[in-house]
């Protein structure tokens, strides 16, 4: 009778343990697969893909190029993602487009004289699509660094944004160009 | 009342620790340290001190790590600690000093050193040493001279090094490794194997002796009478004849050394010295207060009568610019020029007065540094080495009496010497010191052991912005390299690039025309280069005059128009009839974008150095031409009618308003070397002497002291020295692939400048020695016109103008004084440039040499791998297109056949690889959307990653997205079995319960029945 119970206990544990489900992982393969999951511990970015001020300028656009950009210039919206260690602003462009199968282009950081990858093109609009003063720019909460994606490490809760310009900058407010007014006067 | 007392007392406590306390917790410690951030060092040893004190000013202790590792010093005293960093890893280091002090207040400082890993023994720099007896009037022992350092050595081996190579012997303690003390410094013929228990250094081969007569200057005698307990002037002279070091005139005396200005308190043994530093050995009398190095001994060695003034005897001057600079001016050759001698000997006064104030240090320094930048042409009378002054004197007279044909030679005797002596190897120093620095960017950029530059690793970056403009500026250095292997992958990388849609690129001509001088350089032909559908590709047609049949030239922007026509002009291509462009409507595209200020940009109204230079690049062939373009101004609208000439000196102005105090240009808010190198290139185009131009020296500084202001001590350049502390990622001043690049050209371009060669992209045969003689005798007439010239003369040097090429013309400088002044006598040059008869030169061409397919190309072949894979991607595509090209030998069939088999191999690999980015990319996202399902996909993806090669396997993007879904997926699967086998198990047993309850049942019933049976029975 005992045994019985005894039974009757394993099969009730076992059918238990198959209603949880059953994922066994070791440790490497927890971390390897749930690296991107947001959880409240983790550190996490901010980015988003934008290419508005072609709208403003659909003329200069190569006509062929028209169905790539979005009605309301968003390519991806606010999206959050989780910030590895030494994640710099490519690494996080890169893992965004890739999840979201947007295309993208760039120039390794080998094959430029910055030293930087340098992106020439997302979602088929590519530096020159829309004049010869157009192409990708970023900013980091609110400010245009001067140097390459690639070289900027990100912090926690970082805001990065991914925007076309038509006019080198001017048209998004980097704020460098009004330095430049300054040079020379 | 006590109470009260007490209580005033307290009150008045706590009002002075009110007072005392923010100013006290404010200040925390003070660390200062010989470190500086973002060094590069290819020595693996560094040696450095810090200075930690407290806000008092008392030192405390730091803590030193390297990499998180804690390190102890090898030195410390009450002033400061000396350590030594032993790098292991390569690339970025982080070196942190940190201190608390003053009630936990802490501070740390942070470096960033990059470690370039040298073998043992390579050369990883040179440091300036000298050896000096300024304190017993003897002048310097050993004068400064660079050395090299060698990887791995201490400083003690280096000095060991230095005095037998100068023909003198040390006498030291402990070894050059380890406790090293130099006690005496002794005649090279000294036989004594040890002296006063001292050990001898090696014997030089050529000894010398030291030779001292002593004079201690006047001004340390009486601090020494007053500090020493024994001070005897002659002391030399009657005891140690042969030997000088310690205990020599004085109690106090010895050898001590600075390095970077600062006594280090550790020995010989224990400093490694880097790339740049100032090592001078100097002899003291005083325990270095004679020598500003009185702390270096510590204060316990200290032992003299009087008392010791705290900070030295005296003040003593920084000398070490001004030593290094002594070992440049003495390594130049220079110091038979008038001036230079002259500055030179004023520097070494200056140097070997003990207490010269540092501005007159810094005097002597800046006269001497300018003397070398502008030495005198001729030597001096006063000088030592006849045989350079004869050999110019000799080529004066050689073009004066070769100038004697002509009518205008008589007037132009002065600037025609000039001009051969400046591309004579005598007077080449200007041009050396252009090609040194070219050399320092070469060496800096070289990568591994090869002997080349464009190396299979730089290889790969041909076609691309990063590779190109290296084979550039190499071979407008005439320097050699790998160009056939640059060429033979440039071309694979180009017909590649011409199968894609856009071909070399859809918007951006200038892919094409920075190919098409990559090709020059390279010594290929851009209008026939590798092939497209069965028909050579012409980089010049398809990328310039007929560019506008795919997109406008300009796409990119003014960009596009002014790289267009320096490729065009590269070579002086002839446009086609039938072409979409002519060579005019370039032009004039590039003239319409004037700005009101003069200059050029990409965009705004205000004009930006690096375009503004670019313009005048590619307009410099026009500068000469009488010819008025009319076009409408982009910026006003406005018609206007100019010259190349009109729109150029505009432009001219312009960049000279825009230079900085420094010598130097801003772009985009930001102060770098990249814009002045453009405007120094430009300025060599126009036949403007960058250097000596009044209009391009401002407060004394040159463009190249502008250019000079970024150089790094490995040779490499900066970009810029602004920092973001912010993001300390981003490294903006070390050494920058895009600076090194363009101030390599750019001393190219000053190079040719200096010696009178094709200006920087006329790639065109440099020209005949009589043609370069004509326009020299041309220039020199023009140099000679005045306001009194008459017309006839000014009509014969027309003449002389217009009977030149027409190609040929830009290179006659100051042309425009003789156009200005004939158009005020009112002569017709249009009818003279049509009468003119214009001769024709003989052209240097260069004989084009066999290719040989070497033994050791051979053996490369033979060497491939079975398994090949993209790695050998470069050997074998410059391999095989050196084989297409060279003679027949016996075996080249059998050759051509493994290595073109190879690069269908490898081609395949490429495509393999390509085909599984794709795969990737297409199936692998998003995440959420994966399920079981997909799991053929995967592992067949995944299949095809490991069967790649561990380098192929690099190439593959998100590879580690494979790994994670597949890891994720086999999970799943591995769960999915897991619960079906428990299910087994739960089921197995579930059954064989139910089974045994049943028969337990089965068995009572019968036992009841046979018990009912029996009961029945009974």
């Amino acid at each position: 009778m005992k045994k019985d119970l005894l039974a009757l206990l394993g099969i009730i544990l076992i059918i238990a343990v198959i209603i949880n489900g059953t994922e066994i992982q070791s440790v490497d393969e927890y971390y390897l697969t749930h690296i991107d999951d947001i959880t409240p511990e983790s550190e996490t970015v901010f980015i988003t893909i934008r290419c508005d001020t072609i709208l403003d300028n659909l003329d200069a656009l190569d006509e062929n190029l028209r169905e790539f950009v979005p009605p309301d210039g968003v390519i991806l919206p606010k999206t959050e993602y989780v910030l590895r260690n030494g994640d710099t602003v490519f690494d996080i462009l890169d893992r965004a487009v890739r999840y979201n199968k947007i295309q993208m282009e760039y120039q390794g950081a080998k094959q430029n004289s910055f030293g930087s990858v340098y992106i020439q093109g997302i979602n088929f609009l590519y530096e020159f699509s829309c004049g010869p003063l157009s192409g990708w720019m970023y900013r980091v909460d609110g400010e245009f660094p001067n140097y390459g994606c690639s070289k900027y490490e990100l912090k926690d809760g970082q805001s990065i944004e991914w925007i076309y310009t038509c006019d080198l900058g001017r048209d998004v407010g980097a704020e460098w160009f009004n330095n430049l007014g300054g040079q020379n006067k | 009342m006590t109470k009260k007392i007490i209580a005033l007392l307290l009150c008045a406590l706590c009002f002075i620790g009110a007072l005392t306390f923010p100013s006290f917790a404010a200040a925390g410690p003070v660390i200062e340290t010989t470190l500086a951030d973002n060094m590069t060092l290819s020595g693996s040893k560094k040696t450095f001190d810090v200075f930690a004190r407290n806000s008092s000013g008392e030192k405390i202790k730091a803590v030193v790590k390297l990499n998180g590792e804690t390190l102890t010093p090898t030195w410390d005293d009450t002033d400061k600690a000396s350590y030594t960093l032993r790098f292991t890893k390569e690339g970025e280091n982080i070196v942190t000093v940190s201190a608390t002090s003053d009630g936990g207040k802490k501070t740390e400082l942070t470096y960033h050193i990059t470690y370039r890993k040298a073998a043992q023994g390579e050369a990883i720099g040179s440091a300036v040493w000298s050896v000096e007896l300024f304190t017993v009037g003897g002048g310097y022992l050993v004068y400064p001279a660079e050395m090299p350092i060698y990887e791995g050595e201490t400083a003690a081996e280096q000095l060991i090094r230095l005095l037998a190579e100068n023909g003198y012997v040390g006498y030291y303690s402990g070894t050059p490794k380890q406790s090293f003390y130099l006690g005496y410094i002794a005649d090279g013929a000294s036989q004594n194997e040890k002296y006063d228990n001292y050990q001898k250094s090696s014997s030089p081969k050529a000894p010398k002796s030291l030779n001292i007569k002593t004079a201690v200057p006047e001004i340390l005698k009486p601090y020494l009478k007053n500090t020493m307990t024994f001070f005897d002037e002659s002391d030399y002279e009657k005891n140690w004849l042969g030997y000088i070091g310690e205990f020599v005139y004085t109690n106090g005396s010895g050898w001590m050394y600075s390095v970077n200005n600062l006594f280090p308190n550790v020995g010989f043994s224990d400093e490694y010295l880097s790339d740049g530093d100032v090592v001078r050995v100097q002899f003291t009398l005083g325990y270095g207060a004679d020598i500003g190095g009185l702390g270096a001994l510590g204060n316990g060695g200290f032992s003299g009568s009087g008392d010791m003034p705290e900070s030295g005897y005296f003040k003593v001057a920084d000398k070490d610019d001004l030593t290094a600079l002594i070992a440049k001016a003495r390594a130049s050759g220079l110091l038979d020029r008038a001036n230079v001698n002259k500055a030179y000997q004023n520097a070494l006064s200056a140097a070997q007065t003990l207490d010269a104030s540092q501005s007159a240090v810094d005097s002597a320094l800046g006269a001497l540094s300018n003397a070398l930048f502008s030495p005198d042409s001729s030597s001096s009378s006063s000088s030592v080495s006849s045989s350079s002054s004869a050999a110019s004197s000799v080529q004066s007279s050689a073009s004066s009496s070769s100038s004697a044909a002509t009518s205008v030679q008589s007037s132009a005797s002065s600037s025609i010497s000039s001009s051969v002596q400046s591309s004579s190897p005598v007077s080449s120093s200007e041009s050396k010191s252009a090609l040194e620095i070219a050399e320092g960017i070469i060496n800096w950029k070289k990568t591994g052991s090869d002997s080349f530059l464009l190396n299979n690793s730089f290889l790969e970056l041909a076609g691309s912005t990063a590779g190109d403009w290296y084979p550039i500026g190499l071979s407008r250095l005439g320097k050699d390299d790998n160009f056939g292997g640059y060429l033979a992958v440039l071309k694979d990388n180009v017909e590649a690039r011409y199968k894609e849609q856009g071909k070399l690129s859809s918007a951006k001509a200038t892919e094409w025309h920075r190919i098409a001088l990559a090709v020059l350089a390279a010594g290929g032909d851009p209008t026939d280069f590798g092939v497209y559908n069965g028909q050579p590709i012409d980089l010049i047609a398809d990328g310039v005059y007929d560019r506008g049949k795919t997109t406008s030239l300009g796409r990119q922007g003014i960009n596009g128009w002014i790289w267009g026509l320096i490729a065009l002009d590269s070579k002086r291509y002839e446009i086609p009839e039938n072409a979409y462009y002519t060579r005019e409507d370039i032009i004039k595209e590039i003239l319409a974008q004037q700005l009101s200020d003069g200059g050029f940009a990409l965009s705004g109204k205000n004009a930006d150095p690096d375009i503004t230079a670019m313009a005048l690049q590619a307009l410099s062939p026009y500068y000469n031409s009488e010819k008025r373009y009319s076009y409408t101004l982009k910026s006003t609208g406005e018609e206007v009618e100019k010259t190349v000439r009109e729109v150029a000196d505009g432009a001219v102005e312009c960049l000279s308003e825009l230079q900085l105090g420094t010598g130097d240009f801003k772009s985009w808010g930001t102060e770098n070397v990249e814009s002045t190198d453009q405007v120094l290139a430009a300025l060599c185009c126009l036949g403007i002497d960058p250097l000596k131009d009044e209009r391009f020296i401002k407060n004394g500084n040159t463009l190249l002291d502008g250019i000079l202001k970024y150089k790094m001590s490995d040779g490499g350049f900066a970009h810029s020295f602004t920092f973001d502390p912010e993001n300390p990622a981003a490294v903006p001043n070390s050494s920058n692939s895009m600076a090194g690049e363009q101030t390599l050209y750019t001393m190219a371009a000053l190079w040719r400048f200096e010696n009178n060669m094709r200006r920087l992209y006329d790639f065109r045969p440099e020209q005949s020695e009589t043609l370069k003689e004509r326009i020299s005798l041309l220039e020199s007439g023009i140099s000679e016109i005045t306001e009194d010239t008459d017309s006839e003369t000014l009509e014969r040097l027309l003449t002389a103008f217009y009977s030149l090429p027409e190609n040929e013309r830009s290179y006659v400088d100051g042309y425009w004084k003789l156009s200005d002044m004939a158009r005020k006598k009112g002569i017709d040059i249009e009818q003279i440039a049509e009468s003119a008869v214009v001769e024709t030169f003989e052209e240097n061409n260069g004989e084009t040499e066999d290719v040989i397919f070497s033994e050791s190309d051979k053996r490369t072949a033979e060497a491939l791998p079975q398994k090949l894979t993209t790695e050998q991607y470069v050997t074998v595509t410059a391999l095989l297109d050196k084989l297409e090209r060279s003679k027949d030998f016996e075996g080249k069939a059998r050759y051509l056949e493994k290595l073109t088999k190879a690069k269908a191999e490898i081609a395949a690999v490429q495509s393999e690889i390509d085909s599984i980015n794709g795969e990737i990319l297409e199936k692998l996202y998003p995440y959420d959307s994966i399920t079981l399902s997909d799991k053929k996909t995967v592992d067949e993806i995944y299949a095809r990653y490991e069967a790649l090669s561990e380098y192929d396997r690099t190439k593959i993007t998100g590879s580690d997205d494979l790994v994670k879904t597949k890891t994720k997926l086999d999970n799943i699967l591995r769960g999915i079995i897991i619960a079906v086998v428990l299910g087994v198990i739960a089921i197995i047993t579930a059954v064989l319960l139910i089974l045994r309850i049943r028969r337990r049942r089965r068995k009572k019933e019968r036992e009841m029945e046979e018990l009912a049976q029996r009961y029945e029975d009974e």
